[in-house]
């Protein structure tokens, strides 16, 4: 062990990960100015690894791995702690078993993040720039997860399994040195800013409730691609500073989404969408009032959104959109939390329709998070020009089709039609028969290429296969 | 007045070119313009949404991306569309307390018959939505293209039309 932690030292890998002292800059945090003093006082090496215990990941879904900006995300298996020394990966394997779900099971959760795929340094302390690009992509992770599992609920208009929330998508930095690696492995727990130290075999890391989730994480995938723009160096920096720091709110107003704290999470919402859309210092309000239509006449178009009346006074009345009243009355709320507090907590929610268009509610946070998302996404896709990967694939396909298609699939990713109809932004989508017998030639068209998935053959098929002989009518009979 | 009850394999058809689409058309116009009604058992509307996610799963799948032109997922709209028309089963029977211990009935045909389950629960549903509808003087017609499904329903529900919208006329 210690030959191999000097061999890696004076930088030879020799089959394992290098783990050299990253050579910092001095730090600007308070919290780094402490790393950096406890660094050049101790002269440890130290090393860290940056891990999301809680979140389901469906790994089988996304591949073997997710990249934002220069972050990867992997699931703790033997394959990601390969190539560290051997103590080091049974000291993780220890530490990592710690870490227990609501039934006190060993949580497969588990998922190490590290910057910078290059190097691969699962171990490696980052440096505060490199820490402030990781909890970026952690942030725009976050947003991707609770966005898309939002957007598809309010497009079908009702919930199987509640939300992920920040807790959900919780990260954590284990920090350690070599000599904890001893017999017995020893962590180090550090409490309201206090360091003590236990037997790694002798504590359990306990999951909190509201980071449990039932079932897997599928995040949109195609959305993920679209926020890594983000982090390309051609992506304006101030834009990426003001996307990121609003993103940063978004997750803040996601945390503790089971407790009491729904009114402070609207007005986290709220900054979240201030900052987003750069509101000015006097006028917010109303300049956001202006955004908001600005944004849903330009998605859905001016004929398609629903407008009701606003009285401004008694004498006076004029027409708004109803998603123009909504961001009135939404920063009237934010207000109302901020400086007198609110009587009722009905106040909390908005009025929707569910798939069967029986009248249900949508909390603010939900409506705000909805808008937030959609404008964030415009914003970058704007900036970005961004081509859905099926029509970067498509490479064939003349210029006008593959437009075309880009708008449609891009609406199918990350488009909320479906949402503002159930919010009564919008008017709902009527699909005549004819309509109908106009997709229902491309459903064939496509079914037929697909191997007959859609069928009453197929259908029929799968109900025989759960029935049990002899067939059921003629039983039935006798 | 008939009351109209689309089995999945009937349904399918409406996004499918297959023998019948043209009459479940039918149908649905007959439903747009307020002509004909239609309950919506929801065994039924969870099999034709699996079925819909499975066909946008294959569509949407890496390997069969070249074959799109268009979003697989409209789909699940239209589908969507199309269900608002029909009522919620539920609705009807629920506050009249006929839903209660359907459970037990889905169990003794299980016991009884060798069905599957989702057969069972259709069966189930239609029994008591048609105890309800003769109490309103008025006729179930279940549309189904599945000959067993049929089969069996014709032989449990005596009195309740069994359509097949391949040799049957719809509405």
């Amino acid at each position: 062990m210690d030959e191999a932690l000097r061999a890696a030292d004076r930088g030879g890998s020799g089959g394992t990960i290098v783990l050299k002292r990253t050579r910092q800059k001095h730090p600007r945090s308070p919290l780094g100015i402490i790393r950096w003093v406890i660094g050049m006082n101790t002269q440890y090496r130290q090393y860290e690894v940056n891990h999301l215990p809680w979140a389901p990941f469906d790994w089988d879904y996304i591949g073997g791995e997710l990249r934002l900006g220069k972050v990867v995300f992997r699931p703790l298996s033997d394959d990601a702690l390969q190539g560290i020394d051997q103590q080091i990966a049974d000291y993780l394997r220890l530490y990592f078993s710690r870490y227990r779900d609501l039934y006190n099971n060993p949580v497969n959760t588990i998922t190490v993040c590290h910057y910078d795929p290059k190097h691969r340094g699962l171990l490696e302390p980052m440096t505060d720039d490199q820490r402030a690009d990781f909890a970026a992509a952690v942030d725009v992770l976050t947003f991707c997860c609770i966005w898309g599992e939002l957007r598809e609920a309010l497009n079908r208009g009702w919930r199987l399994l509640p939300p992920p929330n920040a807790e959900t998508l919780e990260c954590r930095a284990h920090r350690f040195s070599p000599d904890v690696l001893a017999d017995p492995p020893m962590v180090t727990l550090v409490t309201h800013g206090l360091m003590h130290t236990e037997q790694v075999d002798k504590i359990f890391f306990q999951m909190p409730l509201p980071a449990h989730h039932r079932g897997k994480i599928q995040p949109n995938l195609e959305l993920l691609e679209l926020l890594n723009q983000v982090f390309n160096d051609s992506f304006d920096p101030q834009l990426r500073e003001r996307l990121l720091r609003s993103l940063r709110w978004f997750r803040v107003a996601h945390r503790q989404a089971q407790a009491l704290d729904a009114e402070i999470q609207i007005v986290e919402i709220c900054t979240a969408l201030e900052v987003l859309l750069n509101l000015p210092e006097h006028g917010k309000r109303k300049t956001f009032v202006q955004k908001v239509e600005q944004w849903i006449t330009a998605t859905e178009g001016e004929e398609d959104v629903v407008r009701v009346e606003e009285s401004a006074n008694q004498q006076r009345s004029s027409l708004t959109t109803k998603a123009g009243l909504w961001a009135q009355n939404f920063y009237k709320l934010r207000n109302a939390i901020v400086h007198e507090g609110i009587q009722s907590d009905e106040l909390l929610y908005y009025p929707a329709v569910d798939a069967h268009d029986q009248p249900s509610q949508v909390s603010q946070l939900s409506v705000a998070s909805l808008v937030y998302g959609s404008m964030l996404i415009q914003k970058v896709d704007e900036a970005t020009g961004y081509l859905h990967s099926a029509v970067r694939a498509a490479v064939d396909a003349p210029a006008e089709e593959r437009e075309s298609m880009n708008q449609l699939y891009k609406r199918s990713e990350w488009g909320v039609r479906g949402c503002l109809e159930r919010l009564g932004w919008v008017r709902p989508f009527v699909y005549t028969t004819e309509k109908i017998q106009s997709l229902r030639e491309r459903w064939t068209e496509l079914d037929k290429e697909l191997g007959g998935v859609l069928s009453s053959e197929q259908i029929i098929a799968e109900r025989q296969a759960k029935r049990t002989q002899p067939k059921i009518g003629g039983s039935m009979k006798e | 007045m008939k009351v109209y009850v689309l089995d999945a394999s009937a349904w399918v058809k409406r996004y499918k070119n297959e023998s019948g689409s043209n009459s479940i058309d039918a149908l649905f116009q007959a439903l747009e313009q307020g002509e004909v009604e239609s309950c919506l058992l929801p065994v039924i509307y969870y099999e034709m949404f699996w079925n819909t996610q499975k066909f946008i799963r294959a569509a949407n799948d890496p390997t069969n991306r070249s074959l799109l032109k268009y979003s697989p997922r409209e789909l699940q709209r239209v589908l969507e569309s199309d269900s608002r028309h029909m009522t919620q089963v539920k609705d009807l029977l629920d506050s009249q307390g006929l839903l209660d211990e359907i459970d037990g009935e889905v169990l003794d045909l299980l016991q009884q018959y060798p069905i599957g389950s989702n057969d069972a629960l259709i069966l189930a549903y239609l029994r008591r939505l048609q105890e309800r509808l003769a109490l309103q003087g008025r006729q179930l017609v279940f549309v189904c293209s599945d000959d067993d499904l049929k089969k069996a329903v014709r032989a449990y529900l005596t009195g309740c039309a069994v359509k097949d919208s391949k040799i049957d006329q719809l509405p």
